[in-house]
């Protein structure tokens, strides 16, 4: 079993277990910029007492539930992992925290994708919001992957949503940096 | 960030377009799957850096440290993100 096989594991059990998910971090800035490695897989999730413990159990005894809770400084949302321990592969499962509206909005925007390369369809959140959480956590990396969205995506982008929400968050900046680094493409796709 | 020449901008800038043409010309789903792969061809890499260094190490102990390096590296990645709240109790 590969770190991809793990992750459509989870996606299935999540699906199986009835609880609301969408799959965000590296996996949802690949999806919409430029692929680069990742050690984990992110999911934001809404879950019930009880319900974590079953998602693990109906995995299987290969994964691992750490009991240790995390709360995530930027948006308050509160996160424990789960270890595939035969590859060490990590799921990263972040509960979502309605009293963030930026949290709670980028959930509820979520959009149903296929995935034709796993025979499956998953949530993720929309290309704006990838920005936007991206913006908020601002490190070296996060800001690479909101560049190469905004490159890559650009032309699909709802660019009034998305300054809404960095207006609001104080990272409007930020953005203005970045676009300055957006290439101009015009007339290249044709030739490549 | 470093001072960089002209020359090395242009050329940085040329891949850069180049990596985002080709972004474009795949699917989401292909690109997202590629995270997890990229991480294991890295993985591999470390484990022959790590047997390079120590060749008197057993593969589980290569195992082991490959552990312990990236245990490391999310040390690093998430420093000042995430602070204690508890144990799950269910």
């Amino acid at each position: 079993m590969n770190n991809v096989d793990v992750t459509a594991a989870v996606v299935d059990a999540l699906e199986v277990c009835q609880i609301d998910y969408m799959l965000v971090g590296a996996f949802s800035s690949n999806f919409y910029g430029v692929a680069r490695s990742t050690h984990d897989a992110d999911f934001v999730v809404v879950v019930n007492p009880g319900q974590l413990r079953e998602l693990v159990n109906r995995l299987g005894p290969d994964y691992l539930l750490d009991r240790q809770i995390l709360v995530e400084g930027i948006t308050g949302s509160l996160r424990n992992i789960v270890t595939h321990t035969p590859t060490s592969f990590q799921i990263e499962l972040f509960r979502l925290n309605t009293k963030d509206e930026h949290h709670d909005e980028r959930f509820r925007r979520r959009l149903r994708q296929p995935v034709a390369e796993i025979q499956r369809e998953t949530w993720l959140p929309s290309v704006e919001d990838v920005v936007i959480q991206k913006l908020r956590w601002k490190r070296r990396k996060d800001l690479d992957d909101a560049l190469n969205v905004l490159t890559v995506s650009g032309p699909i982008i709802d660019w009034t949503y998305l300054r809404s929400w960095t207006t609001k968050h104080g990272t409007d900046l930020l953005l203005q940096e970045l676009l300055k680094e957006v290439p101009d493409l015009t007339g290249l796709e044709e030739m490549s | 960030m470093s001072q960089v020449d002209a020359e090395t901008k242009a050329l940085m800038n040329s891949i850069f377009i180049e990596k985002v043409l080709r972004a474009r010309r795949r699917s989401g789903g292909e690109k997202m799957l590629d995270g997890p792969r990229l991480f294991e061809d890295g993985c591999t890499i470390m484990r022959s850096g790590i047997r390079w260094q120590h060749p008197e190490f057993s593969d589980q102990q290569v195992e082991v440290e490959l552990r312990r390096r990236l245990a490391i590296r999310r040390k690093i990645d998430e420093a000042g993100i995430y602070q204690p709240a508890g144990v799950l109790d269910e």
